[in-house]
Protein backbone atom coordinates (compact mmCIF):
# COMPACT_ATOMS: atom_id res chain seq x y z
CA UNK A 1 0.00 0.00 0.00
CA UNK A 2 1.76 3.43 -0.89
CA UNK A 3 2.14 5.92 1.87
CA UNK A 4 -0.45 8.49 0.50
CA UNK A 5 -3.07 5.89 0.54
CA UNK A 6 -2.08 4.23 3.56
CA UNK A 7 -2.43 7.78 5.39
CA UNK A 8 -5.90 8.72 3.50
CA UNK A 9 -7.10 5.28 5.46
CA UNK A 10 -6.33 5.68 8.72
CA UNK A 11 -7.21 9.61 8.45
CA UNK A 12 -10.65 7.65 7.87
CA UNK A 13 -10.55 5.74 10.67
CA UNK A 14 -9.03 2.55 9.14
CA UNK A 15 -7.86 0.52 11.86
CA UNK A 16 -6.21 -1.87 9.65
CA UNK A 17 -4.54 0.46 7.95
CA UNK A 18 -2.88 1.82 11.57
CA UNK A 19 -2.14 -1.95 12.14
CA UNK A 20 -0.25 -2.09 8.36
CA UNK A 21 1.49 1.26 9.38
CA UNK A 22 2.71 0.46 12.72
CA UNK A 23 3.90 -3.18 11.59
CA UNK A 24 5.72 -1.55 7.91
CA UNK A 25 7.55 0.52 10.48
CA UNK A 26 7.82 -0.61 13.70
CA UNK A 27 11.18 -2.16 13.10
CA UNK A 28 12.86 1.42 12.15
CA UNK A 29 11.03 3.48 15.07
CA UNK A 30 12.55 0.79 17.17
CA UNK A 31 16.02 0.85 16.39
CA UNK A 32 15.84 4.24 16.39
CA UNK A 33 14.88 4.66 19.28
CA UNK A 34 17.59 2.00 20.87
CA UNK A 35 20.40 4.28 19.04
CA UNK A 36 19.04 7.14 20.99
CA UNK A 37 18.58 5.17 24.50
CA UNK A 38 20.80 2.33 24.59
CA UNK A 39 17.70 0.29 26.64
CA UNK A 40 15.70 -1.89 24.91
CA UNK A 41 12.52 -1.83 27.12
CA UNK A 42 12.47 2.56 27.05
CA UNK A 43 12.71 1.95 23.52
CA UNK A 44 9.64 -0.35 23.25
CA UNK A 45 8.03 2.31 25.28
CA UNK A 46 9.00 5.43 23.50
CA UNK A 47 8.32 3.65 20.48
CA UNK A 48 4.85 2.88 20.95
CA UNK A 49 4.47 6.75 22.30
CA UNK A 50 5.99 7.56 18.57
CA UNK A 51 2.98 5.37 17.06
CA UNK A 52 0.34 6.76 19.65
CA UNK A 53 1.21 10.02 18.13
CA UNK A 54 1.33 9.41 14.93
CA UNK A 55 -2.41 8.10 15.15
CA UNK A 56 -3.73 11.12 17.64
CA UNK A 57 -1.89 13.43 14.70
CA UNK A 58 -2.40 12.24 11.50
CA UNK A 59 -4.59 14.75 9.87
CA UNK A 60 -1.58 17.03 10.87
CA UNK A 61 0.26 14.94 7.93
CA UNK A 62 0.54 16.81 4.97
CA UNK A 63 2.93 14.64 2.88
CA UNK A 64 5.64 17.16 2.27
CA UNK A 65 7.91 14.53 3.20
CA UNK A 66 8.16 10.90 3.42
CA UNK A 67 6.52 8.97 5.90
CA UNK A 68 9.49 7.55 7.07
CA UNK A 69 11.03 10.81 7.51
CA UNK A 70 8.28 12.15 9.49
CA UNK A 71 8.56 8.78 11.70
CA UNK A 72 12.25 9.46 11.86
CA UNK A 73 11.56 12.84 13.43
CA UNK A 74 8.71 12.12 15.94
CA UNK A 75 11.24 9.01 17.15
CA UNK A 76 14.29 11.19 17.73
CA UNK A 77 12.09 14.27 19.41
CA UNK A 78 10.74 11.64 21.39
CA UNK A 79 13.57 9.73 22.41
CA UNK A 80 15.44 13.20 22.86
CA UNK A 81 12.60 14.08 25.10
CA UNK A 82 12.72 11.25 27.33
CA UNK A 83 16.37 11.56 27.90
CA UNK A 84 15.86 15.13 28.94
CA UNK A 85 13.18 13.91 31.07
CA UNK A 86 15.72 11.72 32.53
CA UNK A 87 18.02 14.24 33.26
CA UNK A 88 15.61 16.23 35.13
CA UNK A 89 14.93 13.52 37.88
CA UNK A 90 18.64 12.78 38.00
CA UNK A 91 19.02 16.45 39.20
CA UNK A 92 15.69 16.50 41.02
CA UNK A 93 17.42 13.21 42.72
CA UNK A 94 20.30 14.70 43.75
CA UNK A 95 18.67 17.88 45.48
CA UNK A 96 16.34 15.68 46.92
CA UNK A 97 19.08 14.07 48.42
CA UNK A 98 21.00 17.14 49.48
CA UNK A 99 18.19 18.68 51.14
CA UNK A 100 16.72 15.40 52.81
CA UNK A 101 13.70 14.52 51.49
CA UNK A 102 12.11 11.38 52.29
CA UNK A 103 11.53 9.89 48.70
CA UNK A 104 13.81 8.21 47.20
CA UNK A 105 15.07 8.78 43.46
CA UNK A 106 14.75 6.35 40.91
CA UNK A 107 17.18 5.01 39.67
CA UNK A 108 17.74 6.77 36.40
CA UNK A 109 20.74 5.29 35.25
CA UNK A 110 19.92 2.50 32.92
CA UNK A 111 23.81 2.29 30.74
CA UNK A 112 24.54 -1.04 33.50
CA UNK A 113 23.09 -3.66 31.54
CA UNK A 114 24.11 -4.88 28.37
CA UNK A 115 23.94 -2.69 25.86
CA UNK A 116 21.71 -3.69 22.83
CA UNK A 117 23.95 -4.19 19.45
CA UNK A 118 26.98 -3.81 20.99
CA UNK A 119 28.68 -7.67 21.22
CA UNK A 120 29.88 -9.04 25.03
CA UNK A 121 33.28 -8.01 24.04
CA UNK A 122 32.93 -4.56 23.02
CA UNK A 123 30.48 -3.83 25.87
CA UNK A 124 32.85 -1.51 27.91
CA UNK A 125 34.21 0.20 24.77
CA UNK A 126 30.40 0.71 23.65
CA UNK A 127 29.76 2.17 26.97
CA UNK A 128 32.92 4.60 26.79
CA UNK A 129 32.10 5.29 22.90
CA UNK A 130 27.89 6.05 24.07
CA UNK A 131 28.92 8.06 27.09
CA UNK A 132 31.05 10.30 24.72
CA UNK A 133 28.48 10.60 21.98
CA UNK A 134 25.90 11.94 24.80
CA UNK A 135 28.35 15.03 25.38
CA UNK A 136 28.58 15.94 21.97
CA UNK A 137 25.66 18.94 21.14
CA UNK A 138 22.08 17.84 20.17
CA UNK A 139 22.47 18.44 16.59
CA UNK A 140 26.00 16.36 16.25
CA UNK A 141 24.16 13.99 18.08
CA UNK A 142 21.44 13.31 16.25
CA UNK A 143 23.67 13.32 12.75
CA UNK A 144 25.80 11.48 14.20
CA UNK A 145 23.38 8.44 15.25
CA UNK A 146 21.58 8.53 12.35
CA UNK A 147 24.24 8.17 9.81
CA UNK A 148 26.43 5.77 12.24
CA UNK A 149 24.01 3.71 13.91
CA UNK A 150 21.01 3.46 12.46
CA UNK A 151 22.58 3.85 8.60
CA UNK A 152 21.03 6.72 7.21
CA UNK A 153 22.66 8.14 3.72
CA UNK A 154 23.82 12.09 4.66
CA UNK A 155 20.56 12.54 2.14
CA UNK A 156 18.62 10.82 4.18
CA UNK A 157 19.38 12.66 7.49
CA UNK A 158 19.43 16.40 5.65
CA UNK A 159 15.67 15.27 5.42
CA UNK A 160 15.43 13.56 8.74
CA UNK A 161 17.04 16.93 10.45
CA UNK A 162 15.58 19.65 7.75
CA UNK A 163 19.01 21.29 7.20
CA UNK A 164 21.24 21.22 4.37
CA UNK A 165 23.54 18.74 2.78
CA UNK A 166 26.31 20.97 4.06
CA UNK A 167 25.34 21.26 7.39
CA UNK A 168 25.13 17.62 7.73
CA UNK A 169 28.45 17.09 6.39
CA UNK A 170 29.71 19.99 9.07
CA UNK A 171 27.74 18.31 11.83
CA UNK A 172 29.43 14.73 10.64
CA UNK A 173 32.20 16.09 11.01
CA UNK A 174 32.46 18.09 13.94
CA UNK A 175 31.36 15.06 15.70
CA UNK A 176 33.60 12.75 14.73
CA UNK A 177 36.76 15.53 16.09
CA UNK A 178 34.74 16.09 18.96
CA UNK A 179 34.31 12.37 19.65
CA UNK A 180 38.28 11.71 18.63
CA UNK A 181 39.26 14.00 21.70
CA UNK A 182 36.60 12.98 24.35
CA UNK A 183 37.67 9.43 23.86
CA UNK A 184 41.49 10.79 23.76
CA UNK A 185 41.32 12.81 26.74
CA UNK A 186 39.28 9.76 28.30
CA UNK A 187 42.10 7.13 27.64
CA UNK A 188 44.57 9.49 28.79
CA UNK A 189 43.14 8.89 32.33
CA UNK A 190 42.19 5.69 32.09
CA UNK A 191 45.31 3.94 30.75
CA UNK B 1 54.51 10.73 19.04
CA UNK B 2 55.28 8.90 22.26
CA UNK B 3 54.56 5.06 23.55
CA UNK B 4 51.35 6.28 25.48
CA UNK B 5 49.98 8.38 22.68
CA UNK B 6 50.49 5.87 20.22
CA UNK B 7 48.40 3.49 22.32
CA UNK B 8 45.72 5.89 23.20
CA UNK B 9 45.13 6.52 19.43
CA UNK B 10 45.17 2.89 18.87
CA UNK B 11 42.11 3.01 21.91
CA UNK B 12 40.32 5.76 20.42
CA UNK B 13 40.25 3.63 16.75
CA UNK B 14 39.22 0.42 18.18
CA UNK B 15 36.25 2.55 20.12
CA UNK B 16 34.99 4.16 16.93
CA UNK B 17 35.05 0.83 15.32
CA UNK B 18 32.88 -1.05 17.48
CA UNK B 19 29.83 0.82 15.73
CA UNK B 20 31.20 -0.86 12.54
CA UNK B 21 29.65 -4.23 14.25
CA UNK B 22 27.14 -2.47 15.68
CA UNK B 23 23.99 -5.11 15.15
CA UNK B 24 20.24 -3.54 15.03
CA UNK B 25 18.07 -5.07 17.68
CA UNK B 26 15.05 -7.11 17.05
CA UNK B 27 11.91 -5.68 17.82
CA UNK B 28 9.23 -7.56 20.03
CA UNK B 29 7.01 -9.84 18.18
CA UNK B 30 3.91 -8.32 20.03
CA UNK B 31 4.79 -5.09 19.57
CA UNK B 32 1.28 -4.43 17.64
CA UNK B 33 -0.38 -6.00 20.53
CA UNK B 34 1.13 -4.14 23.31
CA UNK B 35 0.41 -1.04 21.44
CA UNK B 36 -3.03 -1.55 20.61
CA UNK B 37 -3.29 -2.28 24.83
CA UNK B 38 -2.09 1.00 25.65
CA UNK B 39 -3.67 2.82 23.30
CA UNK B 40 -6.87 1.04 24.25
CA UNK B 41 -6.71 1.60 28.30
CA UNK B 42 -5.88 5.07 27.39
CA UNK B 43 -9.03 5.36 25.41
CA UNK B 44 -10.81 3.69 28.53
CA UNK B 45 -9.16 6.39 31.03
CA UNK B 46 -9.99 9.47 29.34
CA UNK B 47 -13.99 8.07 28.59
CA UNK B 48 -13.84 6.86 32.36
CA UNK B 49 -13.16 10.24 33.45
CA UNK B 50 -16.37 11.71 30.97
CA UNK B 51 -18.50 9.45 32.66
CA UNK B 52 -17.48 10.55 36.37
CA UNK B 53 -17.39 14.15 35.44
CA UNK B 54 -20.33 14.84 33.15
CA UNK B 55 -23.42 13.89 35.14
CA UNK B 56 -22.51 15.61 38.11
CA UNK B 57 -21.15 18.59 36.36
CA UNK B 58 -24.33 18.56 34.68
CA UNK B 59 -26.67 18.21 37.95
CA UNK B 60 -24.56 20.78 39.34
CA UNK B 61 -24.93 23.32 36.23
CA UNK B 62 -28.63 22.66 36.07
CA UNK B 63 -28.82 23.41 40.13
CA UNK B 64 -26.81 26.58 39.76
CA UNK B 65 -28.92 27.47 36.52
CA UNK B 66 -31.97 26.91 38.32
CA UNK B 67 -31.11 29.07 41.33
CA UNK B 68 -29.74 32.06 39.12
CA UNK B 69 -33.42 32.02 37.09
CA UNK B 70 -35.51 31.99 40.56
CA UNK B 71 -33.26 34.76 42.08
CA UNK B 72 -33.75 36.91 38.99
CA UNK B 73 -37.43 36.25 39.22
CA UNK B 74 -37.85 36.93 42.41
CA UNK B 75 -35.83 40.03 41.85
CA UNK B 76 -37.65 41.11 38.70
CA UNK B 77 -40.89 40.69 40.73
CA UNK B 78 -40.24 42.39 43.59
CA UNK B 79 -38.73 45.78 41.23
CA UNK B 80 -41.69 45.55 39.41
CA UNK B 81 -44.37 46.29 42.28
CA UNK B 82 -42.35 48.60 43.91
CA UNK B 83 -41.79 50.49 40.53
CA UNK B 84 -45.33 50.60 39.76
CA UNK B 85 -46.16 51.56 42.91
CA UNK B 86 -44.43 54.73 43.16
CA UNK B 87 -44.80 55.20 39.51
CA UNK B 88 -49.06 55.78 40.57
CA UNK B 89 -48.36 57.96 43.24
CA UNK B 90 -46.29 60.24 41.62
CA UNK B 91 -48.79 60.34 38.79
CA UNK B 92 -51.24 61.05 41.54
CA UNK B 93 -48.76 64.16 42.62
CA UNK B 94 -48.64 65.65 39.39
CA UNK B 95 -52.02 65.77 38.37
CA UNK B 96 -53.53 67.09 41.93
CA UNK B 97 -54.95 63.99 42.62
CA UNK B 98 -55.13 61.25 45.87
CA UNK B 99 -54.65 57.70 45.58
CA UNK B 100 -56.27 57.02 49.08
CA UNK B 101 -59.76 58.01 50.18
Amino acid sequence: MEDQELIHNIKAGNQKAFRHLVEQHQQQVFNTCVGFLHHEADAEDIAQEVFIEVHRNIHKFKGDSKLSTWLYRIAVNKSLDFIRKKKRQKRSGFFQAIFGFDQIPEPVETSKGMLPGISIDDQDRGRVLFQAIESLSENQRIAFTLHKIEGLSYQEVTEVMDVSLSSVESLMHRAKKNLKKKLGNYYKNHL
Amino acid sequence: MTEKEKKIEEEVKKTLEVLDDYQQSQVNPFFFAKLEHRMRSQEEIKTGIWQFAMPKLALATLIILFFCNVFTMVNQLNSTDENSGSGLENFAEQYYLTTSQ
